[in-house]
């Protein structure tokens, strides 16, 4: 693979994001400890939004900030959540990833964008 | 922060409140139902392009060219002066029929002055010559000489309560859309097709089936009508009807409480939906139609994603119940 491409690119682009994106989002959802924040949001937004996220954290098209991060998720962040939760999500994404095919070395890559907004996402910025 | 002006009303909004929130705090008198979107009754007008896009999701592409936008989902940036909404493509409509089909749903068949070219499947919202606006489900087909509604009885509803009691033939209302996707995709006739509706959720899809099965639709029909007690399957006989004079329609039948006699499930219907699916080795070519109470709608679609089925094959029109206190009423009561 070359390495000019993002790894967005790489992988499929938004095709893959569709694919990915549902994958993903069912593994949060079967998951007891991250299923009660998302009780009751609308899941179509929530998969747009999750479509955005993995698209950001492969490097593809976006405009996220880290503000965005910061007011999307105040929410989850009152309801309790934790790094404990942050973990969890980075987890489904490797295996969302992982299930489809990318290489481990590009995974690692995409965890350390994930692990990048984790203070943002859990308010500590 | 942002000024609403509308007729005499200048309303400086409060951070993050919408207009129909402002202005009714203000006391202008603009008619509302659902506050989240879905009934389309708070529609009004603006310069063309001055509203955020949020304000104009759902609403027909010639309706947001004009400017009209959706007053409850409207968290204007700037000044923004508003106008009751022309509404071009609103059609009156005379009352035909007022007929019950249950003891609490009535069956409205109306004839538009001029055809409302829908789908079957989609919603509009009535309004009566006083101006109250709640939205329905049409259950009628495009080729029928009617436009059918079928109005469940809200407790405290004003149009529910005006359609069961004093409505008569000769009435005039007036009517606007169609909207909403919930319609059959006759380009996969193939497709294993899940109909589920909830109370009156069931209208919109006695529509769609009936589509369906005139289409000749090769994949399975599964119609699953659901109710708090057998008393609410108020279509339960058409269905049969339907499902015996068809092969490729099945009807399931659940309610919470009462049933468990014959044909009749006593089963939550997405617990029904989720095994019936799975049944049908879960699809992933399938479409689901989903109709009913927000809550339950929700239950439905998170059940059929997690066992597979894609986001984007679930159809759901919620209908959602208007949270005004002094007027509660199911607006989008189908």
């Amino acid at each position: 693979m070359s390495d000019d491409k993002s790894i967005y690119e790489q992988i499929g682009g938004e095709a893959a994001m569709n694919v990915a994106v549902e994958d993903f989002y069912r593994r949060v959802l079967s998951d007891e400890e991250l299923a009660p924040f998302f009780d009751d949001i609308d899941m179509d937004r929530q998969i747009d939004k999750q479509k955005a996220f993995l698209t950001m954290v492969t490097g593809g098209p976006n405009q996220y900030t880290g503000r965005d991060m910061k007011s999307a998720h105040a929410v989850v962040v009152a309801k309790g959540a934790t790094d404990r939760h942050v973990d969890l999500v980075i987890k489904h994404l490797a295996e969302t990833l992982a299930s489809l095919d990318v290489p481990a070395n590009l995974i690692e890559q995409i965890g350390a964008v994930a692990e990048s907004v984790r203070d943002d996402v859990l308010g500590r910025k | 922060m942002a000024t609403v002006r509308y007729g005499d009303h200048r309303v400086p909004l409060a951070p993050g409140e919408t207009v129909l929130d402002g202005l009714l705090r203000a006391g202008a008198d603009v008619a509302h139902a659902c506050r989240s979107g879905a009934c389309k009754a708070c529609a009004l007008q603006a310069a063309p392009g001055s509203v955020p896009e949020a304000a104009q999701q759902g609403l027909r592409a010639s309706e947001r060219r004009r400017g009209v936008f959706l007053a409850c989902q409207c968290r204007p940036q700037a000044d923004l002066e508003v106008h009751a909404a022309d509404h071009a493509d609103e059609v009156g409509a005379e009352v035909i029929e007022v007929a019950p089909l249950s003891a609490t749903v009535t069956r409205l068949r109306l004839r538009p002055d001029s055809p409302l070219s829908h789908r079957a499947g989609q919603y509009v919202a009535m309004r009566r010559a006083d101006g109250l606006t709640r939205s329905y489900s049409i259950a009628s087909l495009p080729q029928e000489p009617w436009v059918e509604l079928h109005v469940g009885l809200v407790p405290g509803g004003q149009m529910s309560r005006w359609v069961v009691q004093q409505a008569r033939p000769g009435d005039r209302v007036s009517l606007r859309g169609p909207y909403g996707d919930c319609v059959y995709v006759p380009e996969e006739p193939q497709a294993p097709l899940l109909l589920v509706g909830v109370g009156t959720g069931v209208a919109p899809l006695w529509g769609v089936a009936r589509e369906a099965v005139a289409a000749e639709h090769r994949g399975p029909i599964v119609v699953i009508e659901a109710a708090a007690t057998p008393a609410g399957l108020y279509l339960h006989e058409p269905w049969r009807a339907l499902a015996r004079a068809h092969e490729r329609v099945e009807l399931l039948s659940c309610v919470l409480a009462g049933g468990d006699r014959g044909e009749l499930r006593e089963a939550p219907v997405d617990a029904v939906a989720g095994e019936r699916f799975r049944e049908l080795g879960a699809p992933k070519d399938a479409f689901a139609l989903l109709c009913g109470d927000p809550p339950i709608v929700h239950r439905l679609r998170r059940g059929l994603f997690l066992a597979g089925l894609s986001s984007r094959r679930i159809f759901a029109d919620a209908f959602v119940m208007g949270p005004p206190p002094a007027s509660r009423e199911a607006s989008m009561a189908v």
